[in-house]
């Protein structure tokens, strides 16, 4: 997938601003409304919004496919419970070496997690899917971040493709020398494709440096940050806001 | 002649793009010397991937010693063993952190003990006169020396087809001499090489046989003494 496409401009025509506040007014109720029946109602109206923003479903599991697999790992080990006394077991899974059972309490905890972790995941994926490059240089400075972390930002940017590129085209070259015909070799093609991009990662910045010496550079990078497709409607920010803040203020009134 | 590697009616696209190859067969005669020929975009790397066994075409039959390839994971996996790929670019093919691990990687992803893996890689180093170089990290190493080291880490796992995506790009004319009279010394041991190249003069002195690409189609392929290439090269321009 070409990240550098304009592609993810967003279809519902809001500007980086107002989606970076919705995003974060989205985050914060998903990490502080768990219990259901909200989290379940946020999760749908995030992929409503994710669907507006004309996003595919085979694109949404893949983004949230990897994340979810930790999820699942962590949540063992939140819904398993040492120990088979407690009042509220619901289910004990081994008795004599290492006692381990599941109880109402661990089950709710893991399930407050799973919908905390989903809906956090989703409302960023929100703003990742719909933010260009361009946009997202734009928000920086208008978030006014030192001028350092912009450039940072700008670099790290590229060097995700780069680096991207030069991952797959190793493990070509590594693939067509027989590295990835059992596990073992794929563990250790794996591990030397690392260190390599690692390596490379180094070495891609010296060339960088000097290609940048040799262009003039004076310590700051220059950008075109001009955004003429949208402009903020401060009102709509102010709403968010406001309704986000009202939300969570009152959850506990009315759960 | 009989053929090693055979295409039959090979189709293939890229994502996005009118690139690929269509309708494509092509004959790799056994034992042989191959120029695949044509300008930029013709479809050389496109041909080459598929003949590795990394692109799997859309449609069409590929066939190696007779046998036809299905495009299998298993199969291409190990594929390997008998097609050589030399990258245009010896950038993305060296990840090792010395030359000699960069060179040893194949062979001891074949299961070859460790004293033959030793044997091998002086053996290739000496031959394509790079012994110097073993202790090197690939990236300190000057443009031709990293191709070599490419080359090497491909001949000495000893595949039946060695095939060479441009090996003169970007070279100087030292290392342009010396690409070429490793190639004339590849070719008594046996391997099929597969080569493509802009470097007309050279191909039609070098190569027994020619493929002509033109936008993703063969349009002519045989014995190189009987092809015309700048001709057919110009009019399909």
């Amino acid at each position: 997938m070409n990240v550098e496409s304009d592609n993810r401009k967003s279809s519902l025509k809001l500007s980086i601003v107002e989606r970076f506040t919705f995003t974060v007014g989205l985050l914060t109720m998903s990490l502080v409304m768990t219990e259901t029946p909200i989290a379940p109602i946020l999760s749908i109206v995030l992929i409503l919004f994710l669907k507006a923003e004309r996003i595919g479903w085979l694109q949404i599991l893949r983004f949230l496919l990897i994340p979810l697999v930790f999820i699942a790992v962590g949540l063992i080990s939140i819904v398993l419970v040492l120990g088979v006394d407690e009042p509220d077991t619901v289910f004990v899974i081994s008795k004599k070496y290492i006692p381990l059972s599941i109880t109402l309490e661990s089950l709710r905890m893991g399930e407050v997690v799973l919908w905390r972790s989903f809906n956090a995941l989703l409302s960023l994926y929100f703003l990742i899917a719909t933010t260009t490059p361009k946009e997202k240089n734009l928000l920086a400075i208008k978030l006014h971040l030192p001028q350092e972390m912009v450039e940072l930002g700008i670099l790290s940017y590229r060097y995700i493709q780069v680096l991207q590129k030069k991952k797959e085209e190793i493990r070509l070259a590594q693939q067509l020398r027989l590295g990835y015909t059992s596990y073992r070799k794929s563990f250790r093609s794996t591990a030397l494709l690392l260190s390599t991009v690692f390596i490379y990662s180094a070495y891609a910045f010296r060339l960088n440096h000097q290609a940048l010496l040799t262009r003039g550079y004076n310590g700051q990078l220059y950008f075109n940050s001009e955004n003429n497709a949208t402009v903020e409607r401060w009102w709509l920010i102010v709403l968010f806001i406001l309704l986000g803040a009202t939300l969570i203020l009152t959850y506990n009134y009315y759960f | 002649m009989e053929s090693i590697l055979e295409l039959k009616n090979v189709c293939f696209t890229y994502p996005r793009s009118s690139k690929g190859l269509y309708n494509v067969s092509v004959c790799i005669p056994e034992k042989q010397r191959i120029a695949v020929l044509g300008l930029n975009g013709a479809g050389k790397s496109t041909l080459f991937l598929t003949l590795c066994g990394v692109l799997k075409p859309k449609s069409g039959e590929y066939y190696i010693d007779g046998k036809q390839f299905k495009f299998t994971k298993k199969e291409r996996l190990l594929l390997g063993k008998q097609i050589g790929y030399v990258f245009q670019d010896p950038e993305v093919q060296l990840f090792a952190v010395t030359v000699y691990d960069d060179i040893a990687f194949g062979l001891q992803n074949m299961g070859v003990t460790e004293s033959e893996v030793k044997q091998r890689v002086e053996k290739y180093m000496q031959f394509l006169n790079i012994t110097h170089l073993k202790d090197n990290a690939p990236h300190e190493l000057s443009y031709g020396q990293k191709k070599l080291v490419a080359i090497a880490g491909v001949l000495v796992m000893e595949p039946k087809v060695v095939i060479l995506d441009e090996p003169f790009a970007w070279l100087d004319v030292v290392q342009e001499e010396n690409m070429k009279s490793m190639l004339e010394k590849l070719s008594p041991q046996g391997m099929t090489i597969v080569m493509s190249t802009h470097n007309l003069d050279f191909a039609k002195e070098w190569a027994d046989y020619g493929i002509v690409l033109n936008e993703g189609e063969c349009v002519e392929e045989g014995e190189m003494k009987q092809l015309n290439i700048e001709e057919l090269i110009h009019a399909n321009h």
